[in-house]
């Protein structure tokens, strides 16, 4: 099932608040990052056909949703919101609200029990909204919305709300969405983790503007938006697939555009693909190859660029394997004691971070 | 004892109230969501019963029903009977002089319901009319009940707009309170007795279900 593109050029005028964005939107998950009152809702609001007086225009593939060509209703298109309050009918079951989007899906749609396996929804559906907790009634929503049969799936801050335990559960869930339902996801998050763990794409949001979109590791590892993601600490992503598991220490290699690397914690089938982050302070620099340490990663790296931080403290870009950046911080004693300046050669021991095994 | 006008007052109310929801629902959804500027104007003119006397009411439904007047004079000619002094047209004032009690709690009822159940099923592909029967009805079904029994309570309590455009006809358009006031004025204090005190213990009855119902049940869950 090919999933056409969403492209929008629209904007929202309000009492103090202006929304401007154009932008296109591909298949996969794409997260809409900014901080609150950014725009972001407003937005999600526009596309899905919910605020009567947004300009512009709108086209999914061939068809004008709004705009010059033509116009849809926000009934007609195939598009599904799920609101951050999950908003459940309060009189029907959770049964019946899946029933209610089911009855009235918009062409082609998933297999209800598909559905309902896939989000565990089982043994909640004989309940009334008001007897589930937050997570379940953001399952039962998600579910509800999926099997109303949308092509894009705007989801708005799916995962506040929930503790800990609750976002693990479906996060999964929501990452398997577009693979396994063929429907393209747009998740609005002011929450970074949110956005690592779950989106292929990230849109970056100030003040009623899109900045830019770009791949998530590649946006992520660029020191010219770690102020908006709010990181204090330079880092980069590394996608990764598996490509071998020792089972004997449970240690898994993965392939990166770095290097060969082996973390603990992943049982993911080979090939599976995975996403790293390696922060500044998990990069130890050494002259020698690392053999007598309990690291598990050392990799050949050539010194980039110095950078002067704060009093002391130096910001080193390193170029790694193939094409592969990578960020660590040295007091000036080190800077001097190991000649570090651009073109040196040198060893980084690492300790990746796993974020997550996209299925 | 002659109970027709138990009857006649019992069909007046049915009828009214029948008619009150199929054109005081959409009224009260317009009340509620529309955003014209004569909403004001249309909100006031549903409220006027409430406070103008039975009998200017009245006054005015006889003009309009009045075989030259400009309703009676139609229904005369398109259905060979006059409008005063008959049950529909006792039916059409009772229509009037009940729309708040009809109206408003409806409105009131789609108004407390937003914006937001509408959008969710909008989301999941339902038309709004589909909407407004499959959700908005259902989540004021307070409302209903509320508009249902204070419009039929109301109607059967109705005295001197009827007296007026009515009369007193038996079997016609003689409803319990008119026959109380026929019962006083020849001496019958037995019969209007019993008369007064079923409309007090049904009225009683009526208001006590409402204000049970509306004390138990709480709506809204999630929204």
């Amino acid at each position: 099932m090919t999933v056409p593109p969403l492209d929008f050029d629209v904007s929202l005028e309000r009492a103090g608040f202006g929304l401007r964005a154009a932008d296109r939107l591909e298949a996969g998950i794409t997260a809409l990052f900014g901080p609150s009152g950014c725009g972001k809702t407003s937005l999600l609001r526009c596309l899905a056909g919910l605020e009567p007086t947004c300009r512009g225009r709108i086209r999914h593939g061939d068809q004008h949703w709004q705009g010059p060509g033509g116009g849809v209703p926000a009934h007609r298109r195939p598009v599904g919101l799920v609101f951050q309050d999950t908003r459940l009918f309060p009189h029907l079951s959770a049964r019946e609200n899946l029933g209610f989007a089911e009855r009235r899906r918009r062409g082609e749609g998933p297999d209800r029990a598909e559905v309902i396996d896939a989000l565990g929804l089982r043994p909640l559906l004989n309940h009334p909204p008001a007897a589930l907790s937050g997570g379940e009634s953001q399952r039962v929503a998600l579910g509800r919305a999926l099997l109303a049969g949308p092509r894009i799936l705007l989801l708005d801050e799916p995962l506040t709300g929930l503790d800990t335990a609750r976002q693990r559960e479906i996060m999964p869930l929501l990452r398997a969405i577009p693979a396994r339902f063929g429907v393209q996801l747009l998740v609005v998050t002011h929450a970074v983790d949110e956005v690592l763990a779950l989106a292929d794409r990230l849109i970056l949001m100030r003040d009623g503007q899109l900045m830019t979109q770009a791949p998530v590791d590649e946006l992520y590892s660029s020191p010219a938006h770690w102020a908006m993601l709010g990181q204090r600490e330079p880092a980069v992503l590394w996608p990764g697939r598996v490509v071998a598991r020792d089972n004997d220490w449970g240690l898994t290699t993965l392939a990166t555009d770095a290097g060969r690397l082996r973390v603990s914690g992943v049982s993911a089938r080979p090939n599976a693909p995975v996403m790293l982050r390696v922060s500044a302070r998990d990069v130890v620099l050494s002259l020698e190859p690392p053999l007598a340490t309990s690291v598990l990663n050392g990799l050949p790296v050539r010194v980039e660029a110095l950078e002067r931080e704060r009093e002391g403290l130096v910001r080193v870009r390193l170029a790694v394997g193939h094409r592969a950046t990578l960020w660590t911080r040295v007091t000036r004693q080190s800077v001097a004691a190991l000649r570090l300046e651009p073109g040196r050669r040198l060893h980084a021991l690492i300790r990746p971070e796993v974020l997550g095994i996209n299925h | 004892m002659n109970l027709t006008p138990v009857w006649i007052s019992l069909q007046l109310a049915g009828g009214t109230v029948a008619v009150l929801l199929v054109l005081g629902t959409p009224l009260a959804w317009w009340l509620a969501t529309g955003r014209s500027r004569w909403r004001a104007a249309v909100d006031a003119v549903v409220a006027l019963p409430l406070v103008l006397p039975p009998t200017v009411l009245g006054f005015y439904m006889l003009i309009l029903l009045a075989p030259q007047g400009p309703v009676g004079g139609p229904w005369l000619a398109v259905t060979g009977q006059t409008l005063t002094f008959s049950f529909a047209g006792v039916v059409i004032t009772s229509v009037l002089y009940s729309l708040p009690f009809v109206v408003q709690p409806l409105r009131d009822a789609f108004r407390g319901i937003g914006p937001r159940p509408l959008e969710t099923a909008a989301m999941l592909g339902a038309s709004p009319l589909d909407a407004f029967f499959t959700v908005a009805c259902p989540l004021a079904g307070r409302g209903f009940v509320t508009a249902i029994v204070l419009g039929f309570a109301h109607t059967l309590g109705e005295f001197g707009a009827i007296l007026m455009v009515g009369g007193s006809l038996p079997g016609e358009t003689r409803t319990v309170a008119i026959a109380i006031y026929e019962h006083v004025e020849t001496l019958d204090y037995a019969a209007a007795h019993t008369l007064s005190a079923g409309l007090l213990v049904f009225s009683f009855l009526a208001l006590l279900a409402i204000y049970t119902l509306n004390g138990r049940r709480r709506l809204g869950v999630g929204f």
